[in-house]
């Protein structure tokens, strides 16, 4: 796969343990141990519409103190660099120009955005539901 | 009789109804096809293969053990008298299982609605029986593990009478026989944009759901949520000119909110003991009851399919049978009191149905448990045998149709009826989707 290319040729949509395994070793930086990716798992299916129980579930590891999410001012003292580890860390692409511009006018219009904001937007991106 | 009377004065209305079309909440130029004998129907799934022996029938020990005690242990539901001798189904008291749960209603179901007392279920499996209760179709080439390919009656509810997704809820004790994969077909005019919500809170908000939903944040709606969502929904329109896209069941923002605020309250409710639990709830059936009564209370959907499944214990266990099928019954007698008095808008203006997936075996297996009772598996002619019951506005009270010598009735008759009391019977009838043309009313 090139990183490069539009979109990373994703074409397979991700199950939901690959889902959650994936995104809790890119919120945490360290794999999700087998057990609690079985409850996890079941969490979401218990709940039928996903982007709710992604939601929720995302939502409930951003409570956690593990979490390794860049400060807000360490995203806003670079925001080119924040968004192209952004897209390298979560769509495994690089950003276009078209998306980088998007961000950087959405972000000067936005002031309060935090990284965690931009985090869970990937996290429950449809792009980012296929590999 | 009250069913003809309503269809008289429906087919009145009809003709005025029919000639003016109205816009419905999903932008669909839309003309009504038919009147409502109700605005809320909850099709309670007495799953898990039930035998008409022990249900229907009040053999009690007589039929399936030969130990001459035989009575109602559903009196809830039918009228008779409970068994008086070797009793295992209840609550503990001083042995197990020997405190009858006190009745709930102070007339049954039977004595108010209309009961089917033989009905056909050729599908004799639990996910193939449910999925014909939900499509109105025996999709027998269909395995397990896949979506239905015949439309579910959430989707035709959704689709021609414009339901938004939380008026449609498919609540279910657990999350296995591949049960959440019944809450929308893939068939191409249909699918998951129809879909219906489905929950399993026993697993939500049971241990699991301890764990990993319960400390979920609450994001402020305008000053997280709305950049979140903004910054989301520009990453999938980029996707979407490249991508694939994802089966969607179409809540909007404003009712994923509503369900993300009632995970949040039932968390706390639970945490509360304060969860619309039937007075006794011992068992993830009950448990289930509870949480999908809160779900009414909540949202007060158009149709509301609660899947009960305890029973299925009797492959190996059958005073475990008997108590899950005891409890069911404390279920739905809990069900539609608590409609009556605690949901005003739904009071009055709801159909409940109750109906088993299919039935069990006539002989037993090999399997004895802790009395010596042996269990029962689901394969054989007897487990074609189901029974239901129908209660509500428009339904005939106290009325019996057909019986052991007589079978009136298939299971899937059971969408086109949901769909007649709904008003979209034309359009599910017409869809050509369905096994079967005739509601059970067209039955009597």
């Amino acid at each position: 796969m090139q990183s490069s290319s539009y979109n990373a040729n994703k074409n397979k949509l991700k199950s939901i343990s690959q889902y959650i395994s994936i995104v809790y070793a890119n919120l945490f930086q360290q794999a999700l141990s087998s057990n609690e990716l079985v409850e996890i798992t079941r969490c979401i299916e218990s709940i039928g519409d996903k982007e709710v129980a992604h939601e929720i579930v995302l939502s409930n590891f951003m409570n956690s103190d593990d979490v390794i999410i860049p400060s807000d001012s360490l995203m806003r003292a670079d925001l080119d660099v924040f968004l192209e580890e952004t897209y390298k860390r979560f769509f495994i692409r690089d950003i276009t120009e078209a998306e980088r511009e998007f961000f950087l006018n959405f972000f000067n219009s936005n002031p309060n955005v935090s990284a965690e904001m931009v985090y869970m937007s990937f996290a429950l991106s449809n792009e980012y539901q296929f590999y | 009789m009250k069913r003809r009377s309503f269809l008289k004065k429906s087919s009145l209305a009809s003709t005025a109804a029919i000639s003016i079309p109205f816009i419905l909440p999903s932008g669909r130029l839309f003309a009504a096809s038919g009147m409502r004998m109700a605005d809320h129907v909850v099709l309670v799934a007495f799953a898990g293969g039930v035998r008409q022996q022990e249900s229907i029938l009040q053999r009690y020990l007589d039929d399936s053990q030969s130990y001459p005690s035989a009575g109602n242990i559903l009196y809830n539901l039918f009228d008779g008298s409970a068994p008086t001798d070797k009793i295992v189904y209840g609550t503990n008291n001083i042995i197990n299982g020997d405190t009858p749960i006190p009745k709930i209603l102070s007339q049954t179901i039977q004595n108010q609605g209309t009961t089917f007392r033989e009905v056909n279920a050729s599908a004799v499996g639990h996910y193939a029986g449910v999925n014909a209760m939900l499509t109105g179709n025996y999709m027998y080439t269909q395995g397990l593990r896949n979506k239905p390919t015949m439309p579910t009656i959430f989707e035709y509810l959704r689709r021609h009478q414009g339901e938004k997704a939380t008026k449609t809820w498919f609540v279910g004790n657990g999350i296995g026989n591949s049960i959440p994969l019944l809450d929308y077909s893939t068939h191409a005019d249909y699918g998951a944009s129809y879909g219906a919500n489905f929950l399993a809170p026993t697993i939500t908000f049971g241990s699991d759901g301890e764990k990993h939903l319960k400390n979920a944040k609450v994001y402020h709606p305008e000053d997280e949520l709305d950049p979140m969502y903004k910054m989301k929904y520009f990453l999938d329109n980029v996707w979407y000119s490249q991508g694939k896209a994802l089966p969607n069941i179409g809540n909007t923002e404003e009712e994923k909110a509503e369900i993300k605020q009632f995970v949040k309250d039932m968390f706390d409710k639970t945490q509360a003991g304060t969860i619309a639990h039937p007075p006794v709830s011992d068992n993830g059936d009950l448990s289930t009851i509870g949480y999908a009564c809160e779900v009414m209370q909540r949202f007060k959907p158009t149709l509301t399919v609660i899947y009960l499944s305890n029973v299925d214990g009797c492959h190996s266990n059958f005073t475990s049978y008997l108590g899950s099928l005891h409890r069911a019954d404390h279920g739905v007698g809990h069900i539609w009191d608590y409609i009556q008095n605690n949901i005003p808008q739904m009071a009055n203006n709801t159909t409940m149905m109750v109906i088993p997936e299919h039935g069990r075996n006539l002989d037993s297996n090999n399997i004895e448990d802790g009395n010596a009772f042996s269990g029962y598996d689901h394969s054989d002619a007897n487990s074609r045998r189901i029974f239901s019951s129908i209660v509500g506005p428009g339904i005939d009270s106290n009325l019996s149709i057909g019986n052991e010598n007589n079978q009136v009735g298939d299971i899937v008759n059971l969408t086109p009826t949901i769909a007649e009391i709904l008003g979209c019977k034309d359009d599910v009838v017409n869809s050509g989707l369905v096994a079967s043309s005739k509601s059970l009313f067209d039955l009597i």
